[in-house]
């Protein structure tokens, strides 16, 4: 027995020494080096025909890769360990190796609690969670008043398969049915046709075509991004609401448009009649009051006056009508209520209540000036369906006309040449998506992820396509289900409000030279309020998340919209002290390890 | 006794130094204008500050870079830039119809076929052809949907791009001549301001109108001169007329340019120093040798030469730094220049170690190729001065990740051509192991130089990235590549160690293993083309390098197996006793 014992420990004593032997080589060092060489060749070579993502799940992120960086790190820290007792002579050689250790132990602390999202923020608005981008799927069902989460594992290509999510059995709610993942598209061309069906929002094709301008668009009313469109010069509309004639003759003055309860309409100014004036809106019981009206108004202390028309030059012009300015002040009245506002021709972004205020009476006043001299005001064509078919209005200043639509026929609007044509019109519509995969590393507005589900109900079943960041509703049996497929999302343990965006360009150019944001953090919790500006290569950093300067994006009509990169990386520390130690040794090695014949030995 | 012999030594070694610098600059120097009256006109109208591609500069540099970028070279059929572009200017319809641009692509050129002379092809044709005008269209809207483009769509669009700059400068587009006094940020006016009503008005508004006319009339006086006779007396009076036009309403609006800064581009621009550098490298290395590498006759007559060409070298180097107001190490071309600096640089440090003539010999031919390769491509190695994508601005560890990481490629560049030296010596003369071992030494201290430069510098690559964008590493493609040919030298290194490589064999992987290090600084921005680093993206010339690497291998197999061949016929065994 005894001996058995003793002949087995000195077994795997042998077996120990054999296997550190093994760990400690040079030649294992070798192969593993040249191993390491050869597999990140190989992800570079890969990122380079699928995409950065393809490279980083498939290589960067596997789990062998980690396991081969791991017997790197063994195969060091083995190597030094074999040469116990340090001699003078291994100084260099023990640091350099101690520093690479250092170095993965920090890569594998990095790997493990790193946190690496974005935030964006439009100006003036408040974000407080991180948004990583690790794919999550929401899903809802209305009935059982159940949800469930998932986070969904990222792949590098195109997956078709059926993997089985969510199995819920029979509960008093609802019946048993099950959730199955069949196909993931890291990126996928989301195309969107517009179908005909039973019943639905009516949907039309119109053409519009001038010389510079050649579009084809679908208008799919009381949808809030399809019911309407900027071609060229023309908004044009496909609403319920038919536009408002105008009430009474055109002005020089110009006239005010005030939307009231989903209607538009359009008051000329009077001409040569004193002020205040009272006007009636035709159809309903509000009144307009105009108090002043002013030709080129200026404000001077807090009081809005009329500034005198200066003529440039000594020769002896008429004075013009309108200025620079021109500015009504009036009274709306209306279902009891009464709103004092001022409204600007050129300014028509500007409240026109004192005091940013909303209106209560939820009215919205523009003031046109004749001809194009007002900003944001444009010519309309507007489609509605009455009782006795499709129509078409087009409205030019203060004028309307209404027409039936012939569908197929061209049709001239009357302005800079521009004809029209609607090549569809169905009754009922439906919006269908298609998703078809692209390469890894596609591009482009319409270029998503995308997923596809399969609902399976009481041996019944039916697929579902999912864009990410989109919502989507979905009946099946007798169960409602709401989906989101989305990207996980982070409290970050504090907010940060983006106050002013700003961008450099280089002298004469529109590239840009730098580009930074003004932000107020807020953490509620611990009462710090704390206001920074956060440009490239300057980030802001709190309790260990710094917050870069990553991006911008700038649409026209949209506010600005900074990007931030936030992460928080605890290996840094170790990463910092390790590559310092790794470099200090290499220096000691070479500085004592001059150039020797046979290689010298270790 | 012995100082007087020093002093005539040193004054020898003046003689020869001047009367070789003389010798040399005779035989390179440049073709000397016929006219004089042309040469002054093109001085004055060289000086002449405008502003371009985000930058203030003499209108010399926008000549260059606008002929570099239409006809592929900075002079056309003997007529220097500056002339040229003044020629579009003043005759736009007939430079028009002149095949000034290049179609290298071959697609391109099937599809211009007959309408191509020389492979050159006229701007009025690139912006006339409906069905290429088409594929313009589309590429655009491909490119403004943000899509990734085709390589025939990316050349189509290239192409466009050529012909439309020439329309601009015939339409007076660019380049902006009155900076905006209030913005010197601002675009300046440009010649549209004369014709535009609404640049009119903002012209009015920023000078007095007399400024304004003075400068308008200039040019309608210098147009006419140079429509004329661009070489007569009277050109060079409007020239110097429109010159001080301009500078009088930079006055008045206050507007006080960097005056030396722009002199030193005017230098810089007419010196070439790069391309004397590389003359006299070559040069260095043809007497290195001639002289039969012995040290007392090589220290005299050739190193000079090589010294002279190295503070060339430098020089160009501080005037490129103090022009673009940056150390200029962020493209292709600038890399080139400044990691030939460094391998000169490691050389004559070694140099002052060892005072081994093959030192100076190996940087100098290393240098010459890498000079040469500099200057020779423009069109793939742009030249010219053009300002940094933000994430680059104005950042300290950037400039020093970067130096450190070039400067290691420096001494690998050295260390492979030592390399090469060493691989052809043993396959010569296995038996002078003496000589060999001395040889092998230099390479293996270039080696480690490189091996701790690159360690660094990758480290502060890390370090920066951390800094500007959050996180240390992030196996971006040239991190990686960086990573790679770090790795492969120490894997040459760890080979030594374990006794896998000899003196040879470790000459031999060391010349391979620069294969990385061609890779990380080349093939990730012109082959692999992906992440990160996209800033220094060019295209052009992967097949030339893949295959001068490839010859290089080929040429080591055959040297190895000319080395082996060599030791069986002296030993009549193998290479392992030896």
């Amino acid at each position: 027995m005894n001996v058995m014992t003793k002949s087995l420990s000195q077994k795997s004593g042998e077996f120990l020494a054999l296997a550190f032997r093994f760990f400690a080589s040079l030649r294992l060092a070798i192969f593993l080096l040249v191993s390491l060489m050869a597999v990140l060749a190989t992800g570079t070579i890969l990122e380079s025909l699928h995409g950065t993502d393809a490279a980083r799940i498939t290589v960067y992120e596997s789990p062998w890769f980690s396991l081969l960086l791991l017997l790197l790190g063994i195969n060091v820290a083995a190597a030094a360990l074999d040469r116990l007792p340090w001699q003078k002579k291994h100084t260099g050689f023990v640091i350099t190796h101690l520093g690479i250790i250092t170095i993965l132990i920090g890569s594998f602390l990095t790997q493990k609690s790193m946190v690496d999202g974005q935030m964006s923020i439009a100006e003036g608005k408040t974000e407080q969670s991180i948004t990583l981008s690790k794919p999550l799927l929401y899903i809802f069902q209305e009935d059982s008043h159940q949800d469930w989460l998932f986070e969904l594992k990222e792949k590098a290509f195109a997956w078709n398969g059926k993997k089985t999510l969510l199995r819920v059995s029979e509960s008093k709610d609802a019946k048993p049915f099950q959730i199955h993942l069949r196909s993931y598209y890291p990126k996928a061309l989301m195309e969107e046709t517009m179908m005909s069906t039973q019943e639905g929002s009516p949907a039309l094709k119109v053409k519009i075509h001038n010389s510079f301008v050649d579009e084809s668009v679908w208008l799919w009313r009381d949808d809030k991004k399809m019911g309407e469109t900027q071609m060229g010069p023309a908004k044009v509309v496909f609403s319920s609401q038919k536009l408002q004639e105008a009430q009474g003759a055109e002005s020089n003055l110009g006239y005010l448009e005030l939307e009231l309860d989903g209607s538009t309409h359009r008051i000329p100014v009077p001409e040569n009649k004193s002020f205040p004036q009272t006007i009636s809106v035709e159809g309903t019981d509000a009144k307009v009051e105009i108090l002043n009206f002013y030709r080129n108004a200026a404000v001077v202390g807090t009081k809005l006056v009329e500034q005198d028309l200066k003529t440039k030059g000594q020769v002896q012009e008429p004075v013009p009508l309108l200025g620079n300015n021109p500015a009504l002040r009036l009274f709306l009245r209306a279902k009891g209520k009464e709103e004092l506002h001022t409204v600007f021709a050129k300014f028509p972004d500007f409240s026109t209540m004192h005091g940013m205020k909303p209106s209560e009476l939820g009215s919205h006043l523009y003031y046109r000036l004749p001809g194009s001299g007002s900003k944001g005001q444009s010519h309309e064509l507007r489609f509605v369906e009455t009782p006795e078919g499709l129509t078409y209005q087009v409205q030019t200043g203060l004028r309307v006309e209404t027409h039936p639509v012939k569908t197929g026929e061209e049709t001239a609007l009357g302005w800079m040449d521009l004809h029209f044509k609607v090549e569809q019109f169905y009754p009922h519509a439906r919006l269908e998506k298609k998703f078809t995969p692209q390469d890894s590393n596609a591009q482009g507005d319409s270029i998503l992820t995308a997923i596809e589900l399969e609902i399976e109900q009481s041996g019944k079943s039916k697929l579902i396509w999912l864009g990410q960041g989109i919502r989507e509703a979905a009946e099946f049996g007798d169960s409602h289900y709401l989906f989101m497929f989305g990207e996980k999302r982070l409290p970050a343990g504090f907010s940060l409000m983006l106050r002013d965006f700003r961008m450099e360009t280089y002298p004469g150019t529109n590239d840009p030279a730098s580009f930074e944001s003004d932000v107020t953090l807020r953490d509620d919790l611990r009462g710090v309020v704390k206001e920074a500006k956060i440009s490239m290569n300057e980030p802001l950093v709190y309790r260990g998340y710094k917050v870069y300067q990553s991006g911008y994006s700038l649409e026209n009509g949209a506010p600005e919209v900074s990007i931030f990169s936030v992460g928080r990386d605890p290996g840094i520390p170790l990463k910092y002290a390790g590559t310092i130690i790794m470099v200090i040794g290499i220096i000691l090695m070479f500085y004592f390890r001059s150039y020797s014949r046979n290689g010298g030995n270790l | 006794m012995k100082e007087a012999r020093g002093k005539m030594e040193e004054g020898r070694f003046k003689i020869q130094f001047i009367l070789c610098f003389f010798l040399l600059s005779s035989f390179f120097s440049l073709p000397s204008s016929a006219h004089a009256g042309l040469s002054d006109t093109i001085d004055i109208l060289d000086r002449i500050p405008i502003q371009h591609n985000g930058r203030v500069k003499p209108f010399q540099s926008f000549a260059q870079e606008t002929s570099l970028h239409i006809t592929g070279r900075k002079s056309y059929e003997g007529i220097p830039a500056t002339q040229l572009v003044w020629n579009w200017i003043t005759h736009p319809e007939f430079w028009n119809a002149k095949p000034l641009i290049p179609v290298v692509f071959r697609p391109l050129r099937k599809e211009f076929s007959v309408m191509l002379v020389d492979n050159k092809i006229s701007p009025e044709m690139v912006s006339s052809y409906q069905p290429f005008l088409d594929q313009v269209e589309q590429a655009g809207a491909k490119q403004r949907k943000k899509q990734n483009l085709t390589v025939l769509e990316k050349e189509v669009l290239a192409l466009y791009s050529k012909a439309r700059r020439f329309n601009d400068i015939g339409s007076g587009v660019e380049p902006g001549w009155m900076p905006h006094p209030e913005n010197s940020r601002q675009a300046w006016f440009t010649f549209q301001a004369f014709a535009k009503p609404e640049e009119q008005i903002a012209l009015a508004k920023s000078f007095p109108d007399q400024k304004t006319d003075q400068v308008r009339n200039a040019l309608q006086n210098l147009i006419e001169a140079y429509r004329a006779n661009p070489s007569s007396d009277e050109t060079t009076q409007k020239a110097k007329q429109f010159s001080q036009a301009l500078s009088e309403l930079r006055e008045s609006g206050k507007i006080a340019l960097d005056q030396k800064v722009l002199d030193l581009e005017i230098i810089y621009d007419r010196l070439h120093p790069f391309g004397w550098a590389w003359k006299f490298y070559a040069a260095a290395l043809l007497l290195f040798i001639l002289l039969g590498l012995s040290l007392r006759a090589s220290n005299k007559i050739a190193l000079p030469f090589f010294i002279t060409g190295f503070l060339i070298h430098s020089y160009g180097f501080y005037l490129r730094c103090v022009v673009a107001g940056r150390p200029p190490v962020t493209n292709m071309y600038e890399s080139l220049v400044w990691v030939s600096w460094a391998i000169c640089f490691f050389s004559l440090i070694l140099f002052a170690v060892y005072k081994s003539s093959v030192l100076p010999a190996a940087a100098g031919a290393v240098a010459t190729l890498a000079l040469i390769v500099a200057e020779t491509f423009p069109a793939v190695l742009d030249p010219s001065v053009s300002p940094l994508v933000p994430v680059l601005r104005s950042n300290y560890w950037l400039t020093i990740h970067v130096l450190t990481i070039t400067l290691s490629y420096g001494a690998f560049a050295l260390a492979w051509g030592i390399g090469h030296v060493v691989v052809v010596a043993h396959a010569m003369n296995p038996e002078k192991d003496e000589r060999n071992q001395m040889l092998a030494q230099y390479l293996y201290r270039a080696v480690q130089i490189g091996v701790i430069l690159l360690a660094t510098g990758t480290v502060l690559g890390g370090v920066w990235a951390n800094y500007s964008w959050g996180r240390f590493w992030g196996w971006d493609p040239k991190e990686t590549w960086a990573l790679i040919a770090l790795l492969g030298y120490l894997t040459v290194l760890h080979g030594r160690f374990v006794g896998w490589l000899d003196v040879f064999g470790l000459a031999a992987a060391s010349v391979i293993a620069f294969a990385g290090v061609v890779m990380a600084w080349y093939g990730v921005n012109f082959v692999l083309a992906a992440g990160l680093h996209s800033y220094g993206f060019g295209g052009g010339g992967a097949p030339y390098v893949l295959g001068a690497v490839l010859l290089d291998f080929v040429l080591i197999g055959a040297l190895i197996w000319r080395y082996r061949h060599r030791v069986k016929e002296i030993t009549g065994k193998g290479i392992g006793q030896v």
